[in-house]
């Protein structure tokens, strides 16, 4: 890595300690850092607005405020690691040039540039979703070819952010790594919260007690929270990361429907005066409390392939343990009021006319597919937090 | 027909293959012509090309006292008939006081309603009409969209690659440090793997697109008019709907009468549409519609068989037969026959249909050529032989008059009537009180000698019309031609 702006008299520990020294007085966060998390943040609470919007109002204008949201993210991502960017590659910061790296001329965190990438695929999945609602109408599913490119769009910017996090966080030591620390596991949260969105689609209570809705669950979260309980210095970051997905859906959950709403497109099955929250968070703050003590428990085991296989059968089978039963809770009449929102439908959605929402969907046929299915789940959670744990390993050792 | 749930309580219900069908051939647009109350309205519904898509709705009131219309879709029937969303005012021409305009989203395939609620100094009123729902084509990318997306695709392909390149090889470098030799070749080896992976990527993503693209297209030709077979056996004709997509979605038993008839055929000779028979085969246990043929002329015809389910959806299924000269019984019920000169390219535009018992009928347009998607009333004088104006024309199946609209190369074929495009059946599942039916064009005992149809040729090219009508128990048919720009 050249550095023309650094003394060469001066040598690479002397460098080193002198960035230390340097990280240990600065007690603040670059605002760049914050940007990114707010952009990452915006855009978890976008997506759900938005979703809410389709279900409660229906059309959308490119205008609508979940849109704004969504927006926001790209701007704010834009505009933090634009500055990273271009101030390290043609700034005077020896600091700044010291923990980048370089791709195409440009130097910056490695971070930026993920979080940059992100934003231009966001930029990309937008001309072609376009021409998707065009050629194959207006958004027939969620889970499309170019809602996956925004989606992972979306993603980038929220590994970017984590991995700036991440190198902070490595390289600083005390109350600022304590600060940044508590940042990461902010946006390990936020992601979570991001990940139940993109799940949505097979995670329905009908699903809960079918095979898929399982295979879901682990492999939506288990990256975010084994990577991160790689890197973080806290006790609890798992259990921290799936109390905020959990804190943000339930308050929405309560907040949503205060707010007046009508659907404006047709035809409409149920009657809809308010914004329909999405439903009741899952019960993942339970697993992860059991990954969290299992970490504590391997202590310098954690991050081996056994204990990503340990890990992803605790975390599965636990889940399992309390989710089925409070499936069965979510589906009785006890469930039906608005802490558990089991009575919120979408406009479109024909419940209780052309279906009994409270009843299970027989997603798999036989008894041998459901068991085959969750034997599936199983592979893949220990598949996914073995992605995880290598993934944390080296967001461990990230300097830049 | 049946309704086919394709999820049970997320984000985006949609009814798959809910109602999987066409109205007419190759005319998939909406026209309408009715009371509002006390307002007389021209509607006309612009359907989009795919669903969920947005239609554009052109509504023109015969008076100025309307002030103001709203707009607002529903289904036909059952479930999601009973809730309206908030309806969508119209725009109102600056120059055109009496022309109203809007954008409605179409967001379910089957049969719809477009409800306007309309607003005059006679007071409020409502007029429902009967829409068929259905994606018709699937439209290729546009050159330069599709250059732009590949730039930007392959660039985040290449970035992708830069970046983990750059993360192998310098992100684990402690600050301020060289990037040792260790770590060059890790971050060349790493770009190997990850252009392995983009690669993979691009192949997933392709074929996903491809696989999309092709359920989507199976659709759109699957709501093309289902195929039937016609066979003969003595004079008895025998139409079988033989379409395996259409039989796995739909059954014979779901259709109810429109017009008092379970099916309305229709035999076309070809070329030239010089010879039309349109008859009404009745439905039979084993899944096909039969009748005995009235003494036929032989040649080979082209089939259209209209037909309604029970949610008000409009199917033509479509065939062939070849026939020979057939002496059957004579013409009966509400059988009808009808005879022209054989169509060609030369033919030109005619407004005058001389009848064998001497009836006249005029089409009463204007000489300046018909453009294609212009909505528009076809209007039609009766005259008997003495050019006076015909003063006994009875209802024909409850209508005052019925047109088949063809064009020459029979991409399209369209049943329509004074009321408009959609089948009697349909709007009197879309009228809020069935039994009002007065609100429609509907035929009465006493029939003016003239007659009306509202319609929009889709495309340009020859058509042939062929007019039926009633007068004094006796069914004619009359028939005129016309290029339209």
């Amino acid at each position: 890595m050249g550095n023309a702006a650094f003394p060469a008299t001066i040598g690479t520990e002397t460098r080193i300690a002198e960035h230390a020294r340097t990280q240990a007085r600065v007690a603040a966060i670059p605002w760049y850092v914050w940007c990114l998390a707010a952009a990452v943040t915006s855009d978890a609470f976008g997506g759900y607005w938005d979703i809410s919007w389709h279900i409660s109002i229906g059309r959308d204008t490119f205008w609508t405020p979940a849109h704004m949201m969504v927006y926001l993210a790209g701007v704010l991502s834009g505009i933090s690691c634009g500055y990273a960017i271009l101030t390290t590659t043609f700034g005077s910061s020896s600091e700044m040039r010291d923990t980048s790296v370089s791709i195409w001329g440009f130097r910056g965190p490695l971070g930026c540039f993920i979080a940059t990438w992100g934003a231009f695929a966001m930029l990309t999945s937008a001309p072609f979703d376009n021409w998707w609602h065009s050629a194959y109408g207006l958004d027939v599913k969620i889970v499309s070819l170019p809602h996956s490119i925004l989606a992972l769009g979306e993603a980038m910017i929220s590994l970017g952010a984590m991995i700036l996090v991440c190198a902070q966080v490595n390289r600083a030591s005390g109350e600022y790594q304590r600060k940044l620390d508590r940042l990461l596991i902010f946006i390990g949260g936020v992601e979570m919260f991001g990940a139940a969105l993109f799940t949505l689609e097979s995670t329905p209570v009908a699903f809960m007690h079918s095979a898929g809705f399982y295979r879901a669950v682990a492999s939506g979260f288990p990256i975010i929270l084994i990577a991160l309980m790689c890197v973080s210095k806290s006790k609890w970051p798992a259990t921290t990361m799936a109390a905020i997905y959990t804190a943000g859906f339930l308050a929405l959950l309560w907040i949503f429907p205060l707010f007046p709403a009508e659907p404006k497109l047709g035809p409409v099955y149920q009657h809809v005066t308010h914004m329909i929250p999405l439903w009741f968070p899952t019960l993942l703050i339970v697993p992860a409390f059991a990954l969290d003590l299992l970490r504590q428990r391997m202590g310098e085991r954690w991050g081996g392939w056994r204990s990503a296989i340990v890990a992803g059968c605790v975390y599965l089978a636990v889940f399992i343990a309390v989710q089925w039963p409070f499936a069965d809770f979510l589906m009785s009449p006890l469930a039906r009021n608005r802490i558990f929102g089991t009575t919120y439908f979408g406009y479109f959605d024909p419940a209780n006319i052309l279906y009994n929402p409270y009843h299970f969907a027989r997603m798999d046929r036989t008894q041998a597919a459901f068991y085959g299915g969750m034997m599936t789940a199983f592979v893949t959670a220990i598949v996914f937090c073995s992605i995880g744990m290598a993934l944390g390993n080296w967001m461990r050792k990230v300097q830049r | 027909m049946k309704k086919a749930l394709a999820f049970l309580g997320i984000v985006m219900m949609l009814l798959a293959f809910a109602h999987p069908a066409s109205a007419h051939v190759g005319s998939p647009d909406v026209f309408y012509e009715g009371d509002a109350g006390p307002y007389h309205l021209f509607v006309t519904v612009r359907m989009p090309q795919v669903i969920p898509g947005v239609a554009e709705v052109e509504v023109r009131s015969r008076s100025d006292d309307v002030r103001e219309i709203r707009t607002a879709v529903a289904n036909l029937t059952g479930a999601g008939s009973k809730f309206m969303p908030v309806p969508d005012l119209a725009k109102r021409s600056t120059t055109d006081p009496r022309f109203f305009t809007s954008s409605l989203w179409l967001m379910e395939y089957g049969s719809l309603r477009v409800q306007l609620n309309v607003l005059g100094t006679q007071g409020p009123a409502q007029l429902s009409v009967p829409v068929a729902s259905f994606g018709q084509a699937v439209l290729a990318m546009p050159k330069a969209l599709g250059a732009l997306l590949l730039l930007l695709v392959i660039g985040l392909g290449l970035g992708a690659i830069a970046i983990v390149g750059a993360a192998a090889r310098e992100s684990r470098a402690a600050p301020g440090a060289e990037v040792s030799a260790e770590y060059r070749p890790r971050g060349w080896r790493a770009m190997a793997i990850m252009s392995g992976i983009v690669a993979l990527i691009f192949y997933g993503g392709f074929a996903w697109w491809s696989a999309d693209a092709n359920a989507y297209a199976t659709l759109a030709k699957f709501f093309k008019s289902p195929k039937c077979a016609a066979t003969l056996e003595g004079n008895r004709i025998t139409i079988r709907p033989t379409d395996k997509i259409w039989l796995d979605n739909e059954t014979v038993e779901n259709l109810v009468p429109d017009h008092g008839h379970i099916m309305h055929l229709f035999l076309v000779r070809t070329p030239g549409f010089d010879r039309i028979w349109h008859l009404h085969p009745e439905r039979t246990a084993r899944g096909t519609f039969e009748e005995n043929l009235p003494a036929t002329e032989p040649g080979h015809y082209k089939v259209f068989a209209d037909i309604v389910d029970k949610y008000g959806f409009p199917w033509t299924l479509v065939g062939t037969i070849d026939m020979p000269n057939l002496a059957g019984p004579a013409m009966s019920g509400d059988d009808s026959e009808g005879v022209a000169q054989p169509l060609t390219q030369n033919t030109n535009d005619t407004t005058t249909s001389m009848l064998a018992d001497g009836t006249q009928v005029i089409w009463k347009r204007e000489s300046a050529p018909l453009k294609a998607n212009v909505p528009m009333i076809l209007e039609f004088a009766v005259e008997d032989k003495s050019g006076a104006p015909a003063s006994d024309l009875e209802p024909y199946m409850g209508m005052a008059a019925h047109a088949e609209i063809i064009r020459d190369d029979l991409s399209v074929f369209a049943h329509v009537h004074p009321s408009g495009s959609a089948p009697m059946a349909s709007m009197m599942m879309a009228s809020a009180d069935p039994s009002s039916m007065s609100e429609m064009k509907m035929a009465t005992d006493k029939i003016a000698p003239e007659l009306s149809i509202p319609y929009g040729f889709p495309k340009p090219g020859l058509y042939r019309i062929f007019l039926q009508f009633k007068r004094a128990g006796c069914i004619e048919t009359a028939s005129f031609d016309v290029h339209v720009q």
